[in-house]
């Protein structure tokens, strides 16, 4: 990664930028001294909970979040040589959404703190499993993209249904502001329980980005590369699994960052799938972050979700990236 | 000299047989051509050739070493195989796609090794690409994606190439000079096995052909012995006119 150095020691530089920024600003007027006192609790103790409990915790949740979706996004377009493969398209979200909702509904996540990322993490292995098993039967990207269609409106079909049947008000209230996607009221130790995962996770996709870059030739080629075509398939789809799972036990369904940052980054390092995963994970974050201080700044009556603000440009920018799409490339 | 030898070789997919009791041994420093209508199941045994699939019977021994208990990479380094699919799925660079052919020597792109750098700088040379070398590969003719194609199987320094219809798409033109640089490669001591539709460029840049039907080898030898009408009938299923060695013309049977 040598060659990427000054590019993802920019975007590494921007993230702790954004992440101080995200500090600096909110709804408690604080200055630039203000919040290096509350970083190094040197300053009013005030300071110190604004920043450590609540406004870093945040940020750290948004760019942890974003790096994991963004990469698991590069790293699932890389396998199935697609642009438009992300967790959320492919139903990866949708089924963890709806591992963790079944969590709450049943108010098993009181009983510890890991049941609900460690049932967020089960959903995503399993659609990804189940992307391998259909990926191993089917050559065609667009037919997996339509199982991941598929598996994404069954999970919202049983959202709903689980939605209907909430005991309470305040369950379903869990429930719905769990599917929307927020990284608001978040801590440090929320973030501690699944960080393991996600770090496990992002592992494995970099161990996979070799065999990415060779994928480029195609699945036969790469193989006769010397490529094992079904390591590199539990790689991507484990990894991708292990980090969509814990960024949605952290944040809950915040989609199209994993197709709009690599397709921002693709041009920067010569469009290689491998190449291109570490700069996506950072300017992920970067963006997420990024995306939740305007949300915090922005003057709205109720509180904006990152999940749906996400949704809004991400979905217009998919479209975008599907037409874009030159014809003549692989189906 | 590397030294690819096949015993008694069938493949199946599902109940269809794709080709049976295929005894072969590939000359070593020779331009080997495989022949045959289409649906001969010669893909089908080029994949198996080059270790992709496993076949149902027989076994297919390279340098003396069974193919199926070599690593992936072990085989890689000895034989380098170009399928027919030249399609790449992102438009990287022309000197970015010749690096992937130092796979197997954990070479990428992004981290090239000095010995990498120079296979790679010299397969460009071969192929006459250091002209193309920052062109994205959605540029290029389909001449040039096919040297490509060649130089990155080069950059890999396997002794034996296996390639798939190289000259698919290719103008006359590019399918001589492609021929060429087989010859220059087989010249250097390489060992090369391809599948080629062209009959009268086979017969004549050949060392050997092999010719296959309904899944089976049928003949075997250099092109002066075995490009025959004969062959061309049993085969082809057409009435050839061969003079000298040369193709005159081509009927239906």
């Amino acid at each position: 990664m040598i060659r990427d150095l000054p590019l993802n020691a920019g975007l590494f530089t921007a993230g702790i930028i954004a992440i101080f920024l995200a500090c600096l600003l909110g709804s408690t007027p604080l200055s630039i001294a203000d919040v290096f006192g509350g970083l190094t609790a040197t300053g009013a103790d005030e300071h110190s909970v604004i920043i450590w409990q609540i406004r870093l915790p945040r940020a750290f949740a948004a760019f942890i979040t974003g790096a994991a979706l963004a990469m698991s996004g590069a790293a699932l377009q890389g396998l199935l040589r697609n642009p438009l493969a992300e967790p959320g398209v492919l139903g990866v979200s949708a089924m963890s959404v709806l591992a963790a909702t079944l969590v709450l509904y049943f108010g098993l996540a009181t009983a510890s703190s890991l049941i609900l990322p460690a049932a967020a993490i089960f959903g995503a292995l399993l659609a990804t499993a189940l992307l391998g098993f259909a990926a191993l039967r089917t050559g065609s990207v667009v037919t997996l993209i339509l199982i991941g269609v598929g598996v994404s409106s069954f999970s919202g079909a049983l959202m709903s249904l689980l939605l209907n049947f909430a005991p309470n008000p305040f369950s379903l209230a869990d429930m719905v502001n769990w599917t929307l996607g927020s990284v608001a009221n978040r801590s440090l130790t929320d973030l501690a329980y699944s960080l393991p995962f996600i770090v496990v996770g992002l592992g494995l996709l970099l161990a996979s980005a070799r065999g990415l870059s060779a994928l480029t030739l195609g699945e036969e080629a790469a193989a006769g590369l010397g490529l094992n075509l079904m390591h590199q398939r539990i790689l991507v789809i484990v990894g991708a699994g292990l980090a969509t799972g814990g960024s949605i036990a952290i944040a809950g369904a915040i989609g199209f960052v994993g197709i709009i940052t690599p397709h921002v980054m693709r041009p920067l390092v010569g469009h290689d799938p491998g190449r291109i995963l570490l700069p996506s994970a950072l300017a992920g974050g970067v963006l997420l972050v990024a995306a939740d201080i305007l949300i915090r700044i922005l003057p709205t009556y109720a509180e904006l979700k990152l999940g749906v603000v996400a949704a809004l440009i991400g979905a217009p920018a998919f479209v975008w990236i599907a037409i874009q799409k030159r014809s003549g490339g692989q189906s | 000299m590397t030294q690819l030898s096949a015993d008694n070789l069938s493949l199946k997919a599902g109940q269809t047989e794709l080709f049976a009791k295929v005894n072969l041994s590939l000359a070593p420093g020779k331009l080997t051509c495989l022949i045959g209508p289409n649906g001969a199941g010669k893909s089908s045994l080029l994949t198996c050739l080059a270790g992709l699939k496993k076949p149902a019977t027989g076994t297919v021994m390279l340098n003396g070493q069974d193919l199926t208990g070599m690593s992936s990479t072990e085989r890689a380094k000895q034989l380098s195989y170009l399928p027919q699919n030249r399609q790449l799925s992102w438009p990287i660079s022309v000197e970015d796609a010749v690096a992937l052919g130092r796979f197997a020597y954990g070479g990428t792109p992004a981290r090239l090794s000095e010995a990498d750098r120079i296979a790679v700088d010299e397969a460009l040379d071969i192929c006459e690409l250091n002209g193309l070398r920052k062109r994205a590969t959605d540029t290029l003719s389909g001449g040039e994606l096919s040297r490509v194609h060649f130089a990155r199987a080069f950059a890999g320094k396997a002794p034996l190439l296996i390639a798939d219809e190289p000259l698919t798409a290719l103008d006359p033109k590019h399918q001589i000079r492609v021929m060429r640089l087989m010859q220059r490669f087989t010249e250097n001591g390489g060992t090369a096995l391809i599948v080629l539709h062209d009959i009268a460029l086979a017969a004549q840049f050949a060392d050997v052909l092999l010719w296959m039907r309904f899944g089976r080898l049928v003949d075997e030898g250099p092109p002066a012995s075995t490009f025959t009408e004969k062959n061309m009938s049993r085969v082809f299923e057409v009435d050839a006119r061969i003079d000298n060695g040369r193709l005159i013309s081509i009927a239906d049977a």
